[in-house]
């Protein structure tokens, strides 16, 4: 036991990512829970809940009201203690540690978990609280720890401590936010925020690490030294795989196919490859963002069964004899793919010429080898072999086969005298899990314990106390 | 195919049954491990047999260990914290916290403000800033990577106040203000200062920062207030603005912040270790502490340079070494094939007067005086190497060139060798000296314009002079070699016959035909000297063997060997120097002369062997057509000349 210096404090673990949410315990090597960060809302009128219909049954939204009728008065007590939240939102429940999936607040109703958010309801707004590796929707947080917590963990707070991860650029107010969150609302007895970079590096096994991260919104590289990152040379884009989906779409587009997701479908019949779909669709009128997330489903789902990174330079002539793959669509629609297939994660390499009708931001983009090649150069020369040796690739969205391979490859045409080692996990969990598997790592360890923010420090210092403690 | 039982069946012989197969299993080596072993040795199966044999037993007979989930103080928290983990029941619940050995800080030299003022002033630091980076290095352990990057002065009001809370209250300078100010930040509601940042980082950032530029500019503290939550510069403010000195922001690489501690570090050892009986300990750990800002500099930007090479300049590089790695193999091999070189005409000198053969070896070695060792071998070189077609009227001139020479003997030979100055002058005039012909010959050509300069005669006249010089002039080519080496006899007899060639007879007891006293020729050379001695219409053998006869035409076999070595020579050279020219590719009219003078030396050198034209042609044309020209020449010096005078 002392060999390897863990010492097990039944710590949580919870990475919340653009796409995915991870949580699970200190000590295991995958999350207990994996489930989407979106999260649904439905705006309620103030007394009335009606906003079931059909798909949800009756019993639940007996639930609802009676819930509603406690929470009411939670809602308002927290709302007068904590008086941050500005009118945009008032606190939501929570306080009680009352497991409830669907949180009442005086205005709507939240949904969250795959099962909830992918069920058609006509009103049901999609949010995502993350964006750019920071918080943005505090409430939606909220709703996705209560889940997380809660509803899937099932466990009570105030006997475990509590590690999160960040990004490498979060702001001091959300950390202290985060803080303050886990102290004033759940009553964690200890908390601690990590860097997802330094995490996955650990994960990885290393101390030094380039860490390269392209997940659902944001691609960033970051270089860590010992534990801690260098803030100098973070480097990100706003290059993800929702962009590449995006992108897909847009072909499908150009070509005139109709992405029609799941929900919308009554009934199809098979249609030979290429021609258009036979189909009855359903009357379900659904909001934008619900559309557009089942849409990108959809195209997840193609662009993760079909596409492929060159492994070398993208080349047409070659590409072209590579074997086409059949996909169909969920209203019937079928194709082989063949070129196309590459094109799309080629994007991460080479955004100029790959991107579509890119955004002014969008044209600003890098390839990543040119990303990680900056974020190295803005390193201490003697750091740098040291860097490009231990490249560690991390997120789904570098899952494409052959992207390790190409990146590999692209990174030794670079000029440049260092040695370029690669570690890729070949793992997919790992891969998309690195983080949350770093900070499990780190939260078992018997040297860690000295570093938690306990409620005590918290209570003196106040929630400012993360900005010394964790940096 | 037959098997044992086979051969028993046929034998008739009973089948034995003791046919035991004998599985050879060879013993594992020790210290390798059975699965390893499985893996190399020579009995690897393809099919991976996967019988366990190792079975567990159930002990019953041992109580199982008990565990309890059980709390815990860590000692390494200033906090009572009690988190709880499992432990053997029978461990004492009063032990210390296993992992509290590992909570080791860094010891770091601290100086007080008494002492910074009286010994670490330093005019680029203040006593602010040194103390910042003192914390920042005790915060990170002196992990210089990290301290670097997160080196930022003036600081971040909320990035000074995490250090010093970091650092406790042993903070050395400025204890009472920061305080005051991390009092009144506690006190802050939370809430403000989240409300004051717009939520994106960067802008927060950028607001901090032009606090910090406001702040070093000497406006007031309020940008600092924003930044730790745009609360009303309030007492507090104002009393970290007077912490905050007003200095402009410095970016500080991290040779700067080394240097700093390094210097400080050594300096405060020094005052603090003044005891004699620290000495030793003392001046280990000042050298731990050496640091040259300057190396540290210079160092990195060569890295710098070194890493930016492009794909070309590395190649080139990685070629240049190559080629060194070869040359400097090479050398050996370069060298005796200029031994052999030399001694190829030298041996030649043996067949002129006694006097030229001295002189030539004198010659030689002046050469390498005046040039030095360097030029000194490749002067000889370069006066061997290959014709060109330029030569035959090179030689008309080089004729004049020498006969002009022969009066300023220095002047027509410095151009030619190509270098400049005094220094040319020598070895030039040490060739002359040297008496090998070759080389005189081999300036004209290229040098003929410039030889007009410095000496009279221009080409014209030189070689219309040519003829009527010729005989004066080969011997003129001699002369200053003799001259310098002493009595001016040997002219005479290069202008008729040189004595005979210093041959001792061997002397055969009893009576022998003259045909033995012939010198055998070396196989390998025979048909070749043969195909020569055809071309100048002489018959295999002598018809008439006498003794003069004989000698005469040992002299011309022997002429005739060492022509055909020569040739060799010069083929090969010009090849060599055709790779080289196609190397050096178009380097325009400077090489090209260069190159031309060599050639024209080459000439001359080859010259040297046959007398002046004969030689050009040679490598060009047949040998007979050069037979005739040099039938011309009678003037020509060498025993060439003498092979046709014979003929
Ligand atoms: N096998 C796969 N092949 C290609 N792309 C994949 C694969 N699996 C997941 N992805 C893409 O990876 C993205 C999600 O990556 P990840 O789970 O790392 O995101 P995240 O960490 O939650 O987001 P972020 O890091 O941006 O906050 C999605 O866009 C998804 O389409
Ligand atoms: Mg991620």
């Amino acid at each position: 036991m002392g060999t390897y210096g863990g010492d097990e404090v039944a710590a949580l673990v919870l990475s919340v990512g653009h796409t995915w949410t991870q949580a699970g315990y200190a000590g295991e090597d995958t999350p207990k829970s994996i489930f989407p960060t979106s999260v649904g809302w439905v705006d309620l009128p103030a007394e009335a809940d009606q906003g079931d219909d059909a798909d949800n049954s009756e019993d639940t939204q007996m639930q609802d009201v009676t819930q509603d009728g406690a929470s009411a008065s939670d809602s308002n007590h927290i709302g007068k203690k904590d008086a941050d939240g500005g009118d945009v939102a008032p606190q939501p429940v929570g306080a009680g540690l009352v497991p409830s999936k669907k949180k009442i607040t005086k205005r709507g109703k939240y949904y969250v978990g795959d099962g909830e958010i992918s069920c058609w309801r006509p009103d049901m707004e999609i949010k995502s609280p993350m964006k750019d590796g920071l918080v943005e929707d505090w409430d939606a947080l909220e709703q996705i720890w209560d889940h997380a917590f809660l509803k899937r963990l099932r466990c009570d707070p105030t006997e475990h401590p509590l590690i999160i991860t960040e990004s490498a650029w979060n702001t001091r107010e959300i950390r202290e936010k985060l803080t303050e969150l886990a102290f004033e609302k759940y009553n964690f007895p200890a908390f601690f925020v990590a860097k997802d970079a330094v995490m996955t590096a650990f994960a990885a096994g290393r101390p030094h690490a380039l860490v390269v991260d392209s997940g659902g919104d944001m691609t960033s590289v970051v270089p860590v030294y010992d534990g801690y990152v260098l803030r100098k040379g973070i480097m990100r884009q706003s290059l993800g795989g929702d962009v590449l989906s995006d992108q897909v779409l847009q072909q499908f587009k150009a070509s005139d196919v109709e992405v029609t997701p799941q929900y919308l479908i009554a009934k199809k019949s098979p249609v030979i490859v290429g021609q258009k779909p036979n189909v009855v669709l359903r009357d379900r009128p659904a909001t934008p963002s619900f559309h557009k997330m089942m849409q990108m489903r959809v195209l997840h789902d193609f662009k993760e069964s079909v596409c492929q990174v060159a492994e070398s330079t993208y080349n047409e002539q070659n590409i072209s004899t590579r074997p086409q793959k059949p996909y169909e669509l969920p209203d019937g629609y079928n194709f082989n793919f063949g070129t196309e297939r590459f094109k799309v994660p080629e994007i991460m390499f080479n955004p100029k010429e790959f991107l579509k009708n890119p955004t002014p931001e969008q044209e600003n983009f890098v390839g990543l080898p040119k990303l990680i090649f900056n974020s190295a150069q803005s390193c201490d020369i003697d750091f740098r072999p040291t860097l490009f040796g231990n490249v560690v690739l991390t997120g789904g969205n570098t899952l494409f086969p052959g992207f390790a391979d190409r990146l590999h490859w692209e990174l030794n045409s670079i000029p440049h005298s260092y040695k370029v080692k690669l570690h890729a996990p070949g793992n997919t969990v790992e891969r998309k899990c690195g983080s949350w598997l770093g900070g499990s790592i780190m939260a078992s360890l018997g040297t860690f314990h000295q570093l938690w923010i306990s409620r005590k420090e918290y209570d003196e210092s106040g929630s400012n106390i993360v900005n010394k403690k964790c940096v | 195919m037959a098997t044992g039982n086979d051969v028993r069946e046929i034998f008739q012989l009973k089948a034995s049954d003791q046919v035991r197969r004998v599985q050879k299993t060879e013993r594992k080596p020790d210290g390798i491990s059975r699965e390893l072993y499985g893996l190399i040795g020579n009995n690897v199966s393809t099919v991976a047999f996967n019988n366990p044999t190792y079975k567990p037993k159930l002990n019953v007979s041992k109580k199982a260990v008990n565990w309890t989930w059980r709390p815990f103080v860590n000692p390494s928290r200033d906090d009572d914290l009690v988190l709880q983990h499992w432990e053997k029941t029978r461990t004492d619940p009063n032990e210390e916290y296993r992992f509290y050995k590992f909570n080791k800080s860094i010891n770091l030299i601290s100086f007080s403000p008494e002492e910074y003022t009286s010994h670490l002033k330093d005019p680029d630091w203040t006593m602010e800033e040194t103390s910042y980076l003192w914390d920042l290095c005790r915060r990170f352990d002196l992990r210089w990577v990290v301290i670097q990057d997160r080196y930022e002065w003036p600081p971040q009001e909320a990035d000074r106040l995490a250090l010093q809370y970091y650092n406790g209250n042993n903070l050395v300078i400025s204890e009472n203000a920061p305080n005051a100010t991390k009092k009144e930040e506690e006190d802050t509601p939370m809430k403000d200062a989240s409300a004051a940042a717009s939520g994106s980082g960067e802008s927060f950032v950028q607001a901090t920062l032009g606090g910090d530029t406001s702040t070093s500019t000497g406006a007031t503290n309020a940008a600092t207030a924003t930044a730790s939550g745009s609360k009303p510069p309030t007492a507090a403010a104002s009393t970290s603005k007077a912490v905050v000195s007003i200095t402009p922001a410095k970016t500080r690489s991290m040779e700067d912040l080394k240097h700093r501690y390094y210097t400080i570090s050594r300096i405060l050892t020094k005052i603090r270790m003044g005891d004699a009986s620290q000495a030793v300990e003392k001046a280990q750990l000042l050298s731990s502490m050496a640091y040259d800002k300057n190396r540290e500099i210079e160092r990195k930007k060569n890295l710098e340079i070194l890493n930016t090479r492009t794909p070309e300049q590395i190649e080139e590089e990685e070629a240049l070494y190559l080629e060194a790695r070869r040359i400097d193999q090479n050398e050996k091999k370069i060298t005796r094939e200029r031994e052999n070189l030399l001694r190829l005409l030298n041996t030649r000198d043996i067949y002129g007067p006694g006097g030229p053969t001295s002189a030539g070896l004198a010659g030689q070695v002046g050469v390498a005086g005046g040039g030095g060792p360097g030029t000194g071998i490749i002067i000889p070189s370069n006066s061997i190497t290959i014709p060109s077609s330029s030569s035959p009227s090179a030689s008309g001139a080089a004729g004049g060139a020498g006969g002009s020479g022969h009066s300023s003997a220095n002047g027509p030979l410095s151009p030619s060798v190509g270098k400049g100055g005094a220094g040319a002058a020598t070895p030039g005039g040490a060739a002359g000296a040297s008496g090998t012909t070759p080389k005189k010959r081999k300036k004209a050509p290229k040098g003929s314009v410039q030889a007009d300069d410095s000496a009279p005669p221009t080409p014209t006249t030189a070689t219309s002079g040519a003829n009527a010089l010729k005989g004066s002039s080969s011997s003129n080519h001699r002369r200053p070699s003799n001259a310098s080496d002493g009595p001016g006899g040997p002219s005479s007899a290069s202008a008729t016959l040189p004595p005979p060639a210093v041959k001792k007879e061997k002397l055969t007891p009893g009576a022998y035909l003259r045909s033995q006293k012939m010198t055998p020729i070396v196989s390998t050379k025979q048909q070749r000297v043969q195909s020569a001695l055809v071309t100048l219409g002489l018959p295999f053998k002598p018809a008439m063997p006498t003794a003069t006869v004989m000698a005469k035409w040992d002299q011309v076999q022997s002429n005739i060997v060492t022509l055909l070595d020569i040739k060799k020579q010069a083929d090969k050279l010009e090849s060599d120097l055709k790779v080289v020219k196609m190397r050096r590719g178009s380097l325009g009219s400077g090489s090209s002369g260069s190159s031309s003078a060599v050639t024209g030396s080459a000439a001359s050198g080859a010259g040297g062997a046959t007398g002046g034209v004969s030689l050009g042609s040679n490598v060009d044309g047949n040998f007979g057509v050069k037979r005739e020209g040099t039938g011309d020449e009678s003037g020509t010096p060498g025993p060439v000349k003498k092979k046709k005078r014979k003929d």
